[in-house]
């Protein structure tokens, strides 16, 4: 990978409270989209300002395009950067709010005016030139915002979530539309989201934030496939996480590695923690072959939700004694045979078989060392 | 240019003219009080003797006591009257309610000679109905006069305070209490009254201070028996050259005010007054209407009729007055220099003056309203909140303080022609600062990001995005500052040059001339200014709950 944008070991705090970036670093292919994901709070945004210039860190270093940004001045430094709330001038018009930074960079009248038409055209907006800023939609206003940061084609685009003050409706395809842009312009490009789905249609490669640094970084599907990490795995959703370090994690360890195909070797060694994925096929009894890890349990609750039905299994066989798991198991995939096992069990309230599939095993450290 | 070094050349500008222009003439005032040459001049009795300096403390305490109560008496039932916002006919209401608020005081002084003086709109229909040889209302130089043109200034204010409050507070909190068995009178008595207190006595205080530094209306419309502490200072210093006493009188001036002031904002902050009165649709009148309602909007509109009704009796006089039928002569009168005027300048002189001046005001007062926002905006935490008290200080200094300040400190400034916009630049200079604070603030910070990412320099975003958004409320401001220096009397009084009248100087000379021709061609003069001061309205909705000092 030829690094073009390189960002290294950046720390950062606001006042005296704990550092919200404690050396955060990551590196990103001239080109590429890279989402930023993470909680509110965790820094992202942060990261973005110190990009842009707008906020110095504390420490660390930015290269882009193998030169060192410290020092620039914000007006200096070619970003394009897309705001959480557009902030378009509200005094300009939409014509004059894509020109801006064509002024700024001193294009002739007629050469700005062809860019702001042909930036208009790319984003869907042809013929809105003269149109006020006031009157424009939540989506429209976006892409006026996207519009205006390419305008001047900088270097290095930012996006800071940038749907997130659109319509809930529109999300879908105005991230369908800002992907297909991005590419037609070949930008390379940090995009920062809380979205899960945003992240995963949008990046290249998404870079999971947590704790001041980057967690996880990977393809978005690798990232779902194994999250690797405890505090990953929690963000994209997924419960039934299992400290190893106790007496009964070492027994549940012992369980999890007693089938064929439980997420390979690589994670017993150093891994602290074990993920049973929700969407794990689960059988009733245990079977004939080795193909299942075998349990007993109670089946405590069936909670019927639109696509799927959640079950929630209390673990009753001596080693794993009082683990509840809690299975999200498709509507589809349900046989009768397996849902009347489920129902009578969570009537009768007596503990039964149960085969669970040992690809839903997956083995968690509390961060990836790089 | 790193952040201290922007705020230094934002603050420069203000805080050199405060320093010349505020900060001097007290320093100097109180030097000349209590400094050891006070007792050169004459060496005979210079400085007031206790007596009369009780006297005056007594008759200014007193008048500005019975003020505050006529106008709470007066303008309590109108702010309960106007409390929500419901009908046109109560917007319509408040809108009257506040030209009293802007109009200059010499106006006033006009427009309650118009109504009630000797020759006035009410003396002459009775002496025609009547066939009266005499006039029989005799208010003029009357301790009645005073009180009745303080109660027309006031009455708004107390509206202004109160309905504003009120409408802000939760309407079903009076709900509640009608459910729970109490009738409309108990409720208001036991729970909108309790609710509304901090509001009444916040207003109370303001027009408290008001009342205490008068100086226009007491001069004017009091005659020679009455005298303020304001009119005081003023004779002390132009009528006997007596500038110790003057500036002994202005200290306990200056220190009543500023007392009232910190008990003014520490109430403020306590009860958060709101500052600004917005109009909101939230609780539209949709009760029905029974015939309390009627007689209330009878009631409230007679009422605000009334009060406005010295200016339109002025209006009317303009026309009449000197005349035995309706006509332009004093407003002619106005364009032609009058030969056997004892003035040193025409009336058109006086308007051109007057212009000259609020222009000149009001690039001043924008130039460090801008810079004094700007400071502010910038300034980190609590030096910020320090400063902001200073920059309203002119605010509780008195007019006619300025204006001997002026005289005593200036030098060779004082023949200066830029002297008076500067005294009415300083004196617009809070209003306009809260005009274009709350303005800057609530400009998104995001602006200035996209536009530097964009590009463009601190600079460059200045003038393309922080200037254009700003100037509405600039554009509000300057309108303001000009009323203000239109209207301004006090310190004009003291430091405008004869040969150099203002609009307010010519009509208070007028007015204490004697002859219908002098008092119509005041009137009408009034009117004029009347009219110019009236647009500044418009810019008073955007403004918080100001202190009026014309």
């Amino acid at each position: 990978m030829v690094a073009y944008l390189e960002v290294t070991n950046l720390w950062k705090s606001f006042g005296d409270t704990e550092s919200v970036l404690q050396g955060l670093g990551f590196v990103q292919e001239r080109g590429e989209i890279l989402c930023l994901l993470g909680a509110s709070g965790c820094g992202k945004t942060t990261v973005l300002q110190i990009l842009a210039g707008l906020m110095p860190a504390d420490a660390g270093r930015v290269l882009l395009g193998g030169r060192d940004q410290d020092g620039i001045p914000v007006h200096a430094r070619r970003i394009g950067y897309v705001f959480q709330n557009h902030v378009l001038f509200p005094h300009l018009s939409v014509g004059r709010n894509v020109e801006y930074g064509l002024r700024m960079l001193k294009w002739p009248s007629r050469q700005r005016g062809r860019r702001v038409r042909e930036m208009l055209e790319l984003v869907d907006l042809a013929g809105y030139e003269e149109r006020l800023v006031r009157g424009l939609s939540g989506g429209e206003s976006q892409r006026v915002a996207l519009a205006r940061s390419l305008a001047p084609a900088p270097d290095l685009l930012l996006l800071d979530e940038p749907l997130s003050s659109v319509d809930q409706r529109l999300r879908g395809d105005l991230v369908t539309q800002l992907r297909s842009v991005l590419e037609t312009q070949s930008i390379t490009a940090v995009h920062v989201t809380h979205d899960l789905e945003e992240a995963y249609f949008m990046g290249d490669r998404v870079a999971f934030v947590h704790g001041g640094r980057v967690n996880r970084i990977d393809s978005p599907s690798a990232l779902v496939a194994n999250p690797a990490t405890v505090a990953c795995a929690r963000y994209l959703g997924m419960g039934n996480i299992f400290a190893l370090d106790t007496p009964e994690g070492q027994r549940l360890r012992e369980w999890a590695t007693s089938a064929a195909g439980t997420g390979g070797d690589g994670g017993l060694t150093n891994a602290t923690h074990l993920l049973i994925r929700p969407r794990t096929v689960l059988r009733s009894g245990h079977g004939e072959t080795r193909q299942g890890l075998p349990c007993s349990g109670t089946v405590t609750s069936i909670r019927p939700k639109v696509n799927e039905v959640e079950v929630e299994l209390r673990l009753t066989q001596p080693d794993l004694e009082g683990a509840t798991i809690r299975l999200d198991l498709a509507r589809t995939g349900i046989d009768s045979d397996l849902l009347t096992a489920l129902e009578s069990s969570a009537r009768d309230r007596d503990a039964r078989p149960w085969t669970l599939d040992p690809k839903g095993v997956v083995w968690l450290v509390d961060e990836v060392s790089e | 240019m790193n952040g201290r070094l922007r705020v230094l050349v934002w603050a420069l500008p203000p805080f050199i003219f405060l320093g010349a222009f505020y900060f001097l003439p007290l320093v100097r005032i109180l030097v000349t009080a209590l400094g050891p040459d006070r007792l050169v001049g004459g060496g005979q009795a210079v400085l007031p003797d206790w007596r009369s300096l009780a006297t005056v403390l007594g008759f200014t305490t007193w008048q500005a006591l019975v003020s505050t109560a006529a106008s709470l008496v007066a303008g309590l039932p109108l702010a309960w009257w106007l409390r929500d916002h419901g009908s046109r006919l109560r917007s319509v209401a408040r809108l009257l309610l506040t030209v009293p608020f802007v109009m200059p005081v010499v106006v006033t002084a006009s427009a309650f000679v118009a109504l009630a003086g000797p020759s006035g709109l009410l003396n002459r229909w009775l002496m025609g109905w009547f066939d009266l040889s005499a006039p029989p209302i005799q208010l003029m130089h009357t301790f009645g006069i005073i009180i009745l043109a303080h109660m027309f200034y006031n009455t708004s204010v107390v509206v202004r305070v109160v309905s504003g409050f009120w409408s802000q507070q939760d309407r079903r909190l009076a709900d509640a209490a009608g459910t729970l068995g109490a009738t409309a009178w108990r409720t208001l008595v036991t729970v909108e009254a309790p609710l509304v207190l901090p509001a009444v006595v916040s207003s109370a205080l303001l027009v408290f201070l008001f009342c205490f530094s008068s100086f226009g209306v007491v001069l004017i419309l009091g005659g020679l028996r009455f005298s303020t502490l304001e009119v005081a200072i003023y004779r002390q210093a132009v009528s006997y050259f007596n500038l110790p006493a003057a500036a002994v009188l202005a200290l306990i001036q200056l220190a009543v005010t500023f007392t009232a002031m910190s008990l003014y904002t520490r109430l403020q902050r306590r009860h958060a007054v709101p500052q600004q009165v917005e109009a909101t649709e939230q609780f539209a009148d949709d009760e029905p209407r029974t015939r309390g309602h009627w007689i209330g909007d009878g009631l409230g509109t007679a009422a605000a009729l009334i009060l406005v009704s010295p200016l339109v009796a002025l209006t009317g006089q303009s026309f009449s007055v000197g005349t035995s039928e309706w006509s332009l002569v004093n407003y002619a009168g106005l364009l032609q220099g009058r030969a056997d005027s004892a003035f040193l300048a025409s009336p058109v002189e006086a308007v051109g003056n007057s212009v000259r001046n609020a222009l000149a005001t009001m690039v001043i007062s924008l130039v460090l309203g801008i810079g004094m926002a700007y400071t502010l905006f910038l300034m980190p935490g609590r030096a910020g909140r320090w400063l902001d008290p200073v920059f309203l200080l002119p605010l509780g200094t008195s007019a006619v303080t300025l204006g001997l300040g002026y005289i005593i400190s200036m030098g060779p400034l004082r023949t200066s022609p830029l002297l008076v916009p500067a005294a009415h630049a300083l004196i617009a200079s809070p209003f306009v600062l809260r005009v274009i604070l709350p303005a800057l603030r609530r400009l998104q910070p995001g602006l200035r990001q996209a536009s530097a990412v964009l590009g463009a320099t601190p600079r460059q975003t200045w003038w393309r995005v922080e200037l254009p958004l700003l100037l509405p409320a600039c554009a509000v401001a300057a309108v303001f500052a000009f009323a203000v220096s239109m209207g301004e009397f006090g310190a004009s009084l003291l430091i405008a040059r004869p040969e150099h009248p203002t609009m307010p100087l010519m009509i208070f000379g007028l007015l204490s001339r004697p002859g219908l021709a002098n008092l119509g061609q005041a009137q009408a003069m009034s009117v004029v200014l009347m009219a110019v001061t009236s647009a500044s309205i418009f810019a008073l909705d955007r403004l918080p709950v100001a202190i009026r000092e014309f």
